[in-house]
Order: structure tokens, then sequence, then C-alpha cells
């Protein structure tokens, strides 16, 4: 095969990109230690890692979106530091993010070779360079398509594609294929190798551990904020993996407390919403905690959204309390008790330039209806009393909320789910991006929340999060749930086994 | 402060032990909140059998119609109030058919009455109010250990107390500390205490650190361990953010006592 684009100049036995002592701390408890990494040229250096564990921050790092307190980077020998990811890009160095970076309102072959080609761009010149590239890799898909018309495992190969277009010394691929069905990465695996074959540098993050030896070449394992293993591919057994990426458990440290579960309050069955979810099933008992886990792209947020009626369901019974319930708006899910707390606090919660008051009350209003309009000072007096039983700081009634801290920001958040008085509540992530101490107060909320009687799923990646506060654990992939177990015959490496395997 | 259901419903029974009827405009601006929300605080009361509903009002029922004895140690006032949040967690810790021991203390005490909900719980203690409360409660056992009586008469201490407790194990052992200072060495006020509590923790599979939040960071004398020897912490939900991270990153499980969802379900 040959490339698409000329290789860039290489000598092999300089790494393409080394990283030594790189170091930074965040706020809350997180840090980079010392981390030292490369990549040589022609070379697709896996790696892995539990959510949370550094991964995706080193990358970011690297390319400037943080810069680090310590270290030093070198790009084919010389010393480099990016202030931004612009810059690195212009060096050569291309960063794929999780989120990607495309234009919903553009064609497929504008979002591959729009970047590469700056002033020379013509939208003919774009097709042309673009279905080059698709017909040397055999990709399925039309050039002139629009964007926003693709699936997501579509946009994610579109967004590989593009680090195809452009002549890149170091390429990071982060999560590519978390979304994409095997027809799908078999196209991203022949893209990757195009990659190799011009000698381009590839660090590949990813969750999948089947993936490593079939496109790796050497493995390395991030755990909290530490490098702690680096090896060829064909070293390393999938279980030494799954014991280095889990490292020591710190389930003990979460409060968790035991309710003697009641009747069922909510039953799922053959739920299926394609094309993520194809048939889950369970119960939730009232006073219960189940947690439910898995990868990204697993769709643990798809069920969430699903059962308060965000999402459509193609199939399947949602049973509430004994009673058979279609649920289609967020509003009848409210009606019936159900609770959702989003995962993405920013963009699906907060109403950032409201106040404090507004952001708590606003899906309860009801409750404080008067014959002349709203009861604003007991709405007030309830939000200072709220704020105080959180520990949201300083948490006055007219504080702007988009001025909080992150965790302030979720406290206000949960207090507004609790205010709704439900009886179900599907917390979605509830302590991603929040300071350690706010996510003490939230596990203590939810203590409270259980011992009166409301019933709690917790959808969470953070595995030591779910084995620490529920009462049951749900594994999911691939659409259903890969596995079930109790809090006491719980383990990370069953967890970790279930999700990633296929 | 706004006050929640549950307290509400407090209010409204003590209006009505008081007064035997009311009306409901009248507790409406007793308690600041509309006459629907009166009213539904009443059918609840209804519910229960504590009162009558009556035409714009209600009237208490006969004592013998209701249930639920007044606490014997007060629950009244600020301090009793955050005493009390501290043992409903504890509570919530302990499971039916458990065997715990609660060494000396105010919260402990509060915990040992609340055992009344629980069924074939073994509680070994050197407190003698602690025992007294646990032996009236017919569904639990209680130990009392022996030993030297201390002056003012309430607890067994010294090595005839430590001989008695080595013959048990329990699941988990509640130490009520008077002080966790800021270097998280936990702190008690006297030697006799400190001594009892280093021979006792080696008996329990879980150590749990009962303190009330304004005595964390504040020494009460006498040393007797680090916080490592804790496997978790109750404590209210006042504690500044500072030890909770703290805490949270000594691997320990932090109760904070947040009373927060309005009534139950």
């Amino acid at each position: 095969m040959t490339p698409p684009t000329a290789a860039v100049a290489h000598d092999a036995t300089v790494p393409r990109m080394e990283v030594t002592n790189l170091s930074r701390v965040f706020r809350g408890d997180f840090a980079l230690s010392r981390i030292n990494l490369d990549v040589l040229p022609g070379e697709v250096h896996v790696i892995v890692g539990e959510n949370g564990s550094g991964k995706s921050v080193i990358m970011k790092t690297i390319t400037g979106l943080f810069p680090p307190d310590s270290g030093e980077i070198r790009l084919d020998g010389s010393p480099v530091r990016f202030a931004s990811i612009h810059e690195a890009r212009s060096a050569g160095v291309l960063y794929q993010h999780q989120d990607l970076q495309l234009f919903d309102n553009m064609s497929v072959a504008d979002n591959v070779c729009l970047e590469s080609m700056g002033r020379t761009y013509s939208q003919m010149h774009s097709l042309m360079r673009c279905r080059e590239i698709f017909d040397e890799l055999d990709v399925g898909l039309q050039p002139s398509a629009l964007l926003g018309t693709l699936g997501y495992a579509e946009k994610q190969l579109v967004a590989v594609i593009k680090t195809l277009a452009t002549p890149a010394r170091v390429v990071i691929l982060d999560e590519p294929s978390s979304a994409m069905s095997e027809s799908e990465r078999e196209v991203l695996f022949r893209i990757v190798r195009a990659l190799r074959t011009r000698g381009t540098g590839v660090f590949y993050i990813s969750h999948r551990l089947d993936e490593i030896r079939e496109i790796g070449d050497r493995v390395s394992v991030i755990h909290r904020g530490h490098r702690v293993a680096t090896s060829p591919v064909h070293d390393v057994s999938r279980t030494s993996l799954v014991r280095l990426m889990t490292g020591r458990s710190h389930h003990h440290r979460y409060p968790r407390t035991e309710v003697k579960p009641g009747p069922v309050v909510l039953s799922v069955r053959h739920l299926r919403s394609d094309p993520v979810l194809s048939d889950v099933s369970f119960d939730l008992h009232k006073g219960e905690i189940i947690g439910i886990t898995g990868l990204m792209g697993s769709g643990r947020t798809r069920l969430a959204h699903c059962l308060i009626g965000e999402q459509p369901v193609e199939a399947g019974t949602v049973t509430i309390r004994g009673r058979v319930t279609r649920i289609t708006t967020p509003g009848e899910a409210l009606a019936h008790g159900l609770v959702l707390v989003p995962e993405d606090r920013i963009h699906d919660a907060l109403f950032a330039r409201f106040d404090l008051t507004a952001n708590v009350t606003i899906s309860s209003l009801s409750r404080f209806r008067t014959r002349y309009g709203l009861d604003l000072p007991t709405i007030r007096d309830l939000v200072r009393d709220y704020a105080e039983r959180l520990a949201i700081n300083p948490g006055l009634p007219d504080d702007i909320i988009g001025e909080y801290s992150g965790g302030n920001q979720q406290k206000a958040i949960v207090a507004r789910a609790f205010m709704n008085r439900g009886t179900i509540y599907l917390l979605d992530e509830p302590t991603r991006g929040v300071d350690v101490a706010a996510k003490v107060d939230i596990y203590n909320a939810m203590n409270d929340l259980v011992a009166k009687g409301a019933s709690i799923i917790l959808f969470s990646s953070e595995i030591d999060e779910i084995l620490g506060m529920a009462d049951r654990i749900m594994v999911l992939a691939k659409g259903r749930i890969a596995g079930e177990m109790s809090h006491a015959e719980a383990t990370k490496e069953a967890i970790l086994n279930l999700a990633t395997d296929d | 402060m706004r006050m929640f259901a549950l307290e509400r419903i407090r209010v409204i029974k003590k209006y009505l032990t008081e007064h035997e009827q009311a009306e409901v405009q009248a507790l409406s601006s007793l308690l600041s909140v509309s006459e629907v929300t009166v009213r539904r605080d009443l059918m609840k009361l209804e519910h229960e059998g504590f009162l009558t509903r009556t035409h714009g009002g209600a009237m208490i029922n006969p004592p013998d119609e209701q249930a639920e004895p007044a606490p014997i140690l007060p629950v009244d006032g600020e301090t009793g109030r955050k005493l009390a949040e501290l043992a409903a967690i504890g509570v919530r810790l302990i499971r039916d058919g458990d065997c715990v021991m609660l060494v000396d203390g105010e919260v402990n005490a509060r915990i040992a009455e609340r055992l009344e909900e629980k069924t074939d719980v073994t509680v070994l203690t050197n407190d003698v109010r602690i025992a007294s409360l646990v032996s009236r409660q017919p569904r639990n056992r209680v130990v009392l250990l022996g030993g030297d009586m201390d002056p003012g008469g309430s607890a067994a201490y010294g090595s005839m107390t430590i001989e008695n407790a080595r013959r048990f194990h329990v699941e988990q052992l509640f130490i009520e500390v008077d002080g966790i200072t800021p270097t998280l060495q936990l702190t008690v006020a006297e030697q006799k205490k400190a001594d009892l509590v280093t021979a006792v923790v080696e008996l329990a599979a879980r150590s749990i650190i009962v303190c009330p939040a304004d005595r964390v960071g504040h020494s009460a004398f006498y040393r007797f361990a680090g916080i490592k020897l804790a496997d978790a912490v109750i404590t209210n939900a006042s504690l500044s953010d500072e030890y909770k991270s703290r805490l949270f990153a000594e691997d320990i499980a932090l109760f904070t006592a947040i009373d927060v969802f309005e009534g139950k379900v």
C-alpha cells in the first residue's frame, strides 16, 4: 500500500516524541507525576488505564492545553513546549480528542481536508483528495455526504481519517473506537496502519484490551497519574494488564450504609434503544443503590435518558411500582417520581446565568404555587435551608451560579433533584469534576435518600465509586447487562473483565 | 429557619398536645406555611392516628390511641439536635444481628436508645446508662462490662473492664472521642478512657470514630491513636471542606449527618 501522503522524513532510532518526567498538579487530589513516555517513528504505543487515571490529561498536557509544572518534551530529538493545541498542530502533533472536533454542517470531505488545505482549498480539490484516501483505505463513506447525517461511530472514523490528510509526526488518538462496531474498527485499524507506514508515531488510548495486540507495538499502563508499566504487547497477558490497571482498590473510603431493600419499585425488561442498547433488564428495590458501569460508549447515559423519556425506546417495558408505564418526556418522568441528575452539568442541568434560587427550585415550582403566583419568601427560605444542609458555599439565594466552583454547582443540582421529592433517582456521574469535599457530601446525601426510602441508580465510570457505594453492581457492555454482582462479591477485576470482554 | 415536613409535624404535635385542638389558620401562621400545607400535614397525622380532623382544624386523639413514647435523652436545643443527628447515622450502620460495642458517651447513648428499631443486636458497653437503655429493648441483648466505676457513676473503666471485654469479638466498635487534632490524632479527655479504647480496638473488625464537627481540629489531651485506627468517622455535615478531603484521602469512610431529603418516601 502506498501511503496517501508523503512520509515525514525520520531517523528510526530517534523517538518521534519523548516525554521525560512530565509533572503537573491539578485541583483536587489529582496529579501527573513524572510521566515518561516515548513513541518511535512508525510505532503504535497503546496507553491503557482506568477512567480518570490520567491518560487524556497526559495528552492534553503534552499538546499545550495544560502547561506542565516540570518535565521535558522532545519532538524528533529537539525540545519543544507547546503553548496551545494550535502550536502543537503546526509542529505536526495532532491530538484527536474524545469530543470530536467536526462540523455537522459541512461535508465529510471538507471535514477531512479543510484543515490541511488552508488557502489552497477548493470544493472539488477537497472531494478528490478525500475520495483518494477513502479508495486507498476502502472506507465505505460518501465524501460528499453531510457530516451531520452520520452516526457517532462514523464520525469517529472521519475524525481519525482527518489525521491522514496532514503530514503529522505524532498522532494521538483518544479512545477512537469507543462506539465502533467490528466493521468500523477494521477501517480504523487500516488507517492506523497507514499512519504507521508513513513513519508517524501514534499514541493510541484505548479501553478495549482486545485491541492492544491487534494494533499496538508497545503498551503502557497509567494508574492514578503514574505510569506503572511499559512493555512490548506480546510480553503481557490480559490478566496482568487488568491487574496493573486496577492497582490497589480504594473503595473503603466510601461512606456506604446498608438499607434493607424493600419491594421492587422499578422494573425494566428487554429495553432496546437503537443503536446503543439492545436488551437491558433489571429491577430496582426500594432503599437500594444500584451501580451501573461500563466503558465509554457502553450506553450508561443512553439508558438514563431512555428511562426519563429523553431518548426514544424501540422495545421493552418499564414498570414503576407495579404499573407498566410509558414515559415519553422528562416531565412525565418527574410526575412518576423519576429524577435525573444528568452527566453533563454545564449543558444539561445548569442555568449558569441564573441565581441559586432559580437553579434549585426550577423543577419544583409547583410546590410553591399560591393563589397569586409563587410564594417567594418560602422559596428563598427553603433555598437557604437546602444550601445550609448540603453545605453549598456561600449559598446565598441571589448568587449567580455560574460563578460557583464545580462542586458547589453540582450540589445545587443535587439540591434541585432532592427538592423534587422523587422516589427514584438516576444519578449520572454525580461526582465527576467536583472536589473531594463535595464528593463526600454527595455520597452522604445519597445515604440520606435511601435511608428515607428512595432508590438510586448510580451511573458511573469510576469503578471505585461503584464498588464503594452500590448495593448491587451491573456492568453494561455491548448494549446489554453483561453481568451483575452484589456489593460483597464485586471486585475491580471482575468488573473490568466484564466491561472489556468481547 | 424554614422547617421541613418532619419538623412541622413535630411542632403541630407539640401544639396539639398543649392545646388539644387547633385551627388550620392558626397553625398556618405559626408555621408560616400555606393552609394547604397544614391540611396535608394534618391528614398525615390523622393517618397516624394522632388526631381527628375537624372542619377548619383538628382535635388530638386520646393518649391511648397514640404510640411513640417521648425520648428519654433530650433531643432539644442545638447541641441535642447535633448529637441526635450523629446517633441517627450510627444506627444506620448497625445491622440486625450485629454484635457491637458502644464505649461510653453522649452520642453512643443516643445510638443505644434508637436500637429499639433493630432486632437481635448484641451490645457490649462499659456505660451503665447505655446498658440500661438497651436492656429495656425486648429484641436486643446487652452485656455490661464490669470494673471500677468512675466517680460520676456512669461508666466502668480499668483493668477489670478491659479483662472482661477481651472475652468478646465485636463486628463494630463505636468510639466517641472528645477531639481530633489538626494532625488527625484521636484524643479523649481522660486517661482511663484512652486506656480502655486502646485495649478494645483489637477486638473489633471495624472501628468507627464518633466526633461532633466542632470537636475536629481540637485536642482533648489524651492521645490514644492516629486516624489510621479508624475505618469510618461519623461527624456533622458542617465539617470543613479541608477535613472532609483529608479524611477521604486517608482512605476513611466519612459519614456526615446530612438531613436534606424532606420527609420520607
